[in-house]
């Protein structure tokens, strides 16, 4: 099968022809077994994508209850002394599933910090995903360069402190490591928005701002504003912000 | 984790149809039905461990069920799962060649309920072998896939999780990302039976 005629049957599984070119395909699919075969073979392959999207959900929740569930086969005939070894049973089981708990909390609370947090969960921004007038601006292609220091010379020497370069400088700053600096950056950001009629890069600067105070080992002031990103579901960020452990955060508000 | 939210058995199914972030309802599963379903396995013969893997199995089984439309909420939840993970233990024992146990255990009074299973559960075999290619993509591949046939996103959207520098170039990486896969699966021995069935 050639790989033209493969990538038009793909443009046909995630119906992306129109409805003339989809009527070729399917008289196609009548007369050429090569065709059914690929086409066959690539539902196969987007059933085995989503069948392992759903295997990674359920193996995440199995990983975090395994510290905290202990099976125990059943007798399969319980003739005598039900009641006292039930109690008894019943006692063992609840004093392992309490060291379970306990140990696999205590494992938990110890291994969790911001810092860890943050490192599992940044992923830098993409500058393919800013919204702007001018696409090609100095300040936009230091930042595609990952010219981090250029970023934020062009930023800080810029007359208009529009909210990208604020955004875009408190991002060259992550990068950089220089925390504070772009907790800053973000916060201006965010500042500006709250005057202005129209915000621009509110949801990037809220989101990169909880990252920032995590990385700087802030949870405290994180935390707040991880929880609102994880409430409102028209967040830019709200699959990202949803995606770190619910445990994650809990310890963090304990340790923070 | 948080003992989670409690659902009833319409709800439960409703969300697990609809949600694609599936945490909270997985985890009602294990919470309501893992100790009850881990046990009737280890009476039938299995490891601790091959119970939880078999009750992990039961709840994949389940959501696919689910998503592909096919549960009919005849039996109560709890005699439906125990007949889905009697099946895929049945299939674990029948691969390991134990038949003396499962004539013994499993054949005899089998329920209406465990016949329609065997239905339902007709692709499990393949689904579960060919997911394990997905291993031979690089991570990549395998994310941009999952956002764009799980987690339904547009292009656009995935440009938000992973450094490309437009839109095109997602569409690309994800189509040679396809056709990997697509590869692989036509080269998996249980493709090529199917195919040579088919003929």
């Amino acid at each position: 099968m050639s790989s033209s005629k493969e990538e038009i049957l793909i443009d046909y599984l995630d119906n992306n022809l129109s409805p003339e070119d989809r009527e070729k395909v399917v008289t196609l699919l009548q007369t050429d077994e090569d065709a059914q075969q690929s086409l066959d073979a690539l539902q196969w392959s987007v059933a085995a994508i989503r069948e392992q999207a759903i295997v990674d959900q359920v193996q995440q929740v199995r990983a975090s209850l395994a510290s905290s569930a202990k099976i125990v086969a059943l007798p399969a005939n319980r003739s005598t002394g039900i009641v006292r070894s039930f109690t008894r049973n019943s006692m063992k089981v609840a004093a392992i599933l309490f060291l379970l708990v306990t140990a696999g909390g205590i494992i938990k609370y110890s291994t969790t910090s911001n810092t860890s947090v943050y490192m599992d969960n940044f992923s830098s921004f993409d500058i393919a995903t800013a919204r702007g007038n001018s696409s090609d601006d100095a300040v936009e292609l230091a930042y595609r360069k990952k010219d981090w220091k250029a970023v934020e010379d062009i930023a800080a020497a810029a007359n208009e402190k529009t909210a990208k370069n604020a955004f875009l400088a408190g991002m060259a700053a992550l990068e950089l490591k220089d925390y504070n600096q772009a907790i800053a950056s973000f916060s201006a950001v965010l500042q500006k928005n709250s005057r202005a009629t129209e915000a621009y890069y509110q949801d990037e600067a809220e989101y990169y701002l909880a990252m920032s105070y995590l990385a700087a080992n802030r949870g405290a002031a994180a935390l707040p504003i991880l929880q609102k990103i994880r409430a409102d579901k028209d967040h830019i960020f709200y699959k990202k912000a949803r995606a770190i452990s619910a445990l994650d955060l809990q310890v963090l508000s304990l340790k923070n | 984790m948080k003992a989670g939210e409690f659902y009833s058995d319409e709800q439960l199914v409703a969300a697990l149809r609809e949600e694609q972030h599936l945490n909270k309802p997985i985890l009602f599963l294990y919470n309501q039905y893992l100790h009850q379903i881990s046990s009737f396995l280890i009476n039938y013969g299995a490891s601790e461990q091959e119970a939880q893997d078999v009750f992990q199995e039961t709840v994949v089984a389940f959501i696919d069920i689910i998503k592909r439309d096919r549960y009919k909420p005849e039996a109560k939840l709890a005699t439906f799962l125990t007949a889905v993970a009697k099946n895929i233990w049945f299939n674990e024992v029948k691969k390991k060649e134990r038949s003396q146990f499962r004539e013994k255990e499993f054949e005899k009074g089998r329920a209406q309920v465990e016949a329609d299973i065997s239905q339902l559960m007709g692709e499990r075999e393949m689904k579960t072998a060919l997911r394990n290619l997905l291993l031979q993509l690089d991570e990549r591949c395998r994310k941009i896939l999952t956002l764009f046939y799980y987690e339904e996103m547009s292009m656009k959207e995935i440009l938000q999780h992973l450094p490309y520098e437009n839109e095109q170039v997602v569409r690309n990486k994800k189509s040679k990302c396809l056709q990997h896969l697509t590869g692989l699966v036509k080269n998996h021995p249980l493709m090529a039976q199917r195919t040579k069935y088919k003929k």
